[in-house]
């Protein structure tokens, strides 16, 4: 740990964390990104940034829509895991009992991008229960600021900071309160891509695929997406990729090797949505 | 005002489609009281171009073939200049040439103006002096069409008009005003365009077409005609009534009424035409239609504030002062709900004045870049063609059903028996058991302590307490909670207004259907007001009571032991005290019961819990608080597609 980590806040050293750099791009879907930068933008110097929250399925791309766009304004990006057990002191400020017997107070990614001045991406804040949500209420607001209890201080965020929320969809979630949900806004929602835009994102993922098999999976996510199933781009990501596998394997037909493993990747019940 | 000036030849640089450049018009009118017009229309088209103008405010559409054999639709709406200088010059009686040279393989060019609400704020002449700034690359057919309206000018200058008009886009002014001072000859066009058709827009695809947002241009409309705001009020709610049911159908069958008052509302006979406020009307509006069909969709001020705030954000991102409808739609969506931006676009698409047939002309579907009119189908490219991919409508996901014919899905009401759609039991099902459960964590938090160690270690070290207060050198120990009974009967008041009956008068009790089900009693908003398919109708709860296990409750709304109860909530958190099993009840609304209601509830050896409904998930509530009465069992295998 470098000098470099560690910021003094009224008078008590709080160790940072580090930036989160991830070899991701953004494919297709302009619209959303627009409109999270937008949610982002401040139009005068009071003026304050919205917190967004990205909605969809798993897999659609939630994360990686947030990293683009903090890349895209050229932010350093922190991703916070939220889980079901996420303390509001995990959220902020941890003390950390060091081999001397003394407590070390480190930040959480969160409060990292707050000093900083970057981007704040809260991975699956559905999972987080109302009690961490409160510790952030007096940030998503015009007070911008957190209270660490742990450490006893006040920590104000950086006029560039802003903060994302990803949420899924799916059943395993706290109840959100009104006086955060209505700090959280807008929600942006993503839904599945057109085919096109699909196809290119399996192909930025699989370079190394050829057409055929792409073609042939995003025609089944599309038929998947009409049908309201579950299934997203990373499910077909991961499909043609054991398909890849298996194939340099034994070789064989492709389109016989994509339904094989969809199978092993989704469940038989993924089957029918697949064209002959 | 005027660009060019030249021997009595005034020249106003517009841009197309948009209403501030109609307004502008209408002022140039007042400040130069001409005597003759030009517009930007070309003379091979002007005759049927003019018979559009003239059926105003139905909306036609002017189609004719180049001859690369494109097809090339031209939609003519009152909030277009050229459309505006027409109708001053035929109500003035004033001479008027459609001055522009026809010609095939125009570019389309984006011509880099800046917002067109900036005409409104700052006037023509001061968005055309930014515009000179940033020519755009000149197109080897703009001479001889610059010459061809500078020769019309100058006939009509010749024909006797002191004063000319010449409206014009703002691409044009120079090259007219170079033209009017060199030697022209009259341009070589032919007389009238072949193949040039007119046919009447039908209403459902006005949205699809038009070049300005229908709303704003009715409310233009609306201010043009001197319409001012409707003393009446008329139901604000949308759908189509018999009798006493409202169908809310897909996007047929709204009440033009209703469309025309909510428009001369938004527009508040406020002239010129402000787009911002228009557009917070056409927000205003859509609040107002939802509140009085669905009061589960009540729009919160934050939610408003929000709404402005992204809207203006997505504007400023594109570089507009104001958003496009597919910008509000978007905010819309993202911060109020996927229903209200639903309404937004039914709104803001409508055109109060549109008939599905007329009998000067046929009538016309046009979905995206094809036509129907009832004969063949026609691709089309649109003369002004819209940025791709930003269709507002492919913001909405879910599509809603329409009628196949007006009273179709009345037919499906047996009166025999009602019933609920299963998969809201459920939902409503695991919401009872979701407050039960937290219910108790409440309970069981405000019993439970943490201290510091003396002489027992409780139910165990609490770390995170002893680390807090790690320089004091002392442990903390936690004791947990003792709940003092388990939850039975839930009570959820979503709204407890006084003058609930009115709103919500559908009462009902209902017996669960089977051991996993608990009773239930609830009171909500009249099922005829909101039929949304065959049989099928939308209600909101105002509340209701869970009682488990099934079976045990009878008729709560004329049980004389609940007399006492002064309002429907307190009728049913009477019935949750009295049916309940266990010792605690649930009781989740805006505000807590009575003291009274604790006195007797300790008479009867019971607790009551009341959780502030605000502490629910919002997302959550709206969920819940929406339930399907079908019209029999049967209706339960389709209800899915006509569920929104």
């Amino acid at each position: 740990m470098t000098a470099r980590n560690v910021v003094e806040i009224e008078g008590v050293a709080i160790h940072l964390a580090h930036p989160d750099d991830l070899p991701i791009r953004w494919v297709g879907q302009s619209d959303v990104l627009r409109q999270l930068l937008a949610a982002w933008s401040v139009v005068d110097a009071r003026d304050l940034p919205m917190n967004p929250r990205l909605l969809g399925k798993p897999g659609v791309g939630k994360t990686t829509l947030a990293y683009a766009a903090a890349k895209a304004i050229g932010r350093d990006v922190w991703i916070f895991q939220a889980t079901m057990d996420t303390r509001p002191e995990d959220l902020l400020i941890t003390p950390v009992v060091d081999r001397a017997g003394a407590i070390r107070y480190v930040a959480s990614p969160l409060v990292t991008a707050m000093v900083r001045g970057g981007v704040a991406i809260l991975d699956e804040g559905n999972r987080m229960s109302e009690k961490s949500w409160a510790s952030l209420a007096p940030l998503l607001d015009n007070r911008r600021y957190v209270e660490s209890i742990v450490a006893g201080i006040k920590v104000r965020a950086h006029a560039d900071f802003r903060l994302v929320t990803t949420m899924n969809d799916d059943a395993s979630t706290y109840e959100i309160p009104e006086y955060i949900h209505s700090r959280l806004q807008p929600q942006i929602q993503l839904d599945f891509p057109e085919h096109d835009e699909e196809k290119a994102i399996l192909a930025e993922n699989l370079p190394f695929s050829d057409e055929a098999i792409l073609e042939y999976v995003t025609a089944f996510l599309q038929r998947a997406h009409a049908a309201d199933e579950r299934w997203t781009a990373r499910d077909g990501i991961n499909l043609a990729r054991y398909a890849l596998k298996r194939l340099a394997q034994r070789g064989g037909d492709a389109k016989a090797a994509v339904r094989e493993a969809s199978a092993f990747v989704l469940g038989e019940d993924a089957l029918r949505y697949f064209g002959p | 005002m005027f660009a060019v000036v030249a021997d009595g030849i005034h020249l106003l640089p517009v841009v197309h489609d948009r209403l501030e450049a109609a307004d502008a018009v209408r002022a140039a009118f007042e400040a130069l009281e001409p005597e003759a017009v030009a517009v930007e229309v070309p003379s091979s088209l002007g005759k049927t171009w003019l018979r559009a103008v003239e059926r105003l405010p139905a909306i036609s559409v002017l189609l004719y073939e180049t001859a690369a054999s494109e097809t090339i639709y031209l939609p003519i709406h009152p909030a277009d200049a050229m459309v505006e200088a027409a109708r001053g010059a035929i109500e003035r009686g004033l001479p008027l040439a459609c001055a522009d040279l026809d010609v095939d393989g125009y570019a389309d060019w984006r011509d880099p103006v800046p917002d067109a609400y900036a005409l409104f704020r700052l006037g023509p002449l001061t968005v055309w002096d930014a515009f000179r700034r940033h020519p755009r690359p000149e197109d080897p057919h703009d001479a001889p069409r610059e010459a061809s309206m500078a020769f019309h000018a100058r006939r009509l200058r010749e024909e006797g008009a002191s004063r000319v008009l010449v409206v014009c886009g703002m691409h044009h002014v120079e090259g007219i005003g170079r033209a009017l001072g060199a030697e022209l000859a009259e341009p070589l066009t032919p007389p009238v365009r072949r193949n040039v058709r007119l046919v009447n827009l039908h209403p459902e695809s006005v949205g699809e077409v038009l070049g300005e947002v229908p709303f704003y241009a009715a409310a233009y409309e609306a201010i043009r005609a001197g319409l001012g705001v409707p003393e009446a009020s008329i139901p604000a709610a949308p759908g189509r009534t018999y009798g006493p049911f409202r169908i809310l159908s897909g996007g047929r069958g709204d009440d033009p009424e209703r469309v025309e008052h909510a428009v001369r509302r938004a527009a508040g006979g406020r002239s010129p035409c402000d787009r911002l406020r228009l557009q917070w009307g056409l927000v205003r509006e859509t609040e107002r239609a939802l509140a009085s069909s669905a009061p589960d969709e009540r729009v919160e001020p934050w939610q408003r504030r929000n709404l402005a705030r992204f809207a203006r954000n997505l504007a400023a991102g594109g570089g507009g002062l104001v958003c496009d409808l597919y910008d509000l739609l978007a905010a819309a969506r993202a911060c109020v709900t996927e229903n209200f931006a639903w309404e937004l676009h039914r709104l803001a698409t409508a055109w109060p004045w549109q008939q599905e047939s007329a009998v000067d002309l046929p009538t016309a579907r046009i979905r995206a870049e094809e036509m129907f009119d009832g004969v063949r189908r026609i691709r089309l490219t649109r003369r002004r063609r819209e940025a791709k991919g930003r269709r507002p409508e492919s913001l909405l996901r879910r599509r809603r059903r329409d009628e196949s014919f007006p009273g179709e899905w009345l037919r499906d009401f047996d009166g025999e028996s009602v019933c609920s759609y299963p998969p809201e039991d459920v939902i409503v099902e695991a919401f009872g058991e979701y407050l039960r459960r937290r219910g108790k964590t409440v309970l069981r938090e405000e019993a439970s302590r943490v201290v510091p160690f003396t002489t027992s270690v409780l139910d165990g070290i609490d770390v995170r307490e002893t680390i807090r207060h790690w320089s004091e050198h002392r442990i903390w120990v936690r004791e947990s909670g003792r709940v003092p009974g388990e939850v039975g009967a839930v009570v959820v008041v979503f709204d407890d207004a006084r003058d609930g009956e009115e709103r919500y008068p559908f009462a009902m009790t209902w017996l669960g259907e089977h051991a996993q089900e608990s009773d239930m009693a609830f009171y909500a908003t009249a099922p005829e007001q909101a039929v949304v398919g065959p049989g099928i109708c939308r209600v909101t709860y105002g509340g209701f009571l869970l009682s488990y296990p099934p079976g045990r409750l009878r008729e709560v709304w004329t049980d004389a032991d609940y007399a006492f109860a002064e309002t429907r909530p307190e009728r049913l958190l009477l019935a949750a005290l009295d049916y309940s099993l266990e010792r605690v009840v649930v009781h989740v609304a805006p505000r807590p019961p009575r003291s009274v209601f604790h006195q007797i509830a300790a008479r009867l050896d019971r607790k009551i819990l009341h959780l502030p409904i605000g502490t629910v998930s919002p997302g959550t509530l709206r969920r819940i608080r929406v339930l399907h009465v079908l019209s029999g069992r049967e209706r339960r295998d389709v209800a899915k597609e006509y569920i929104w």
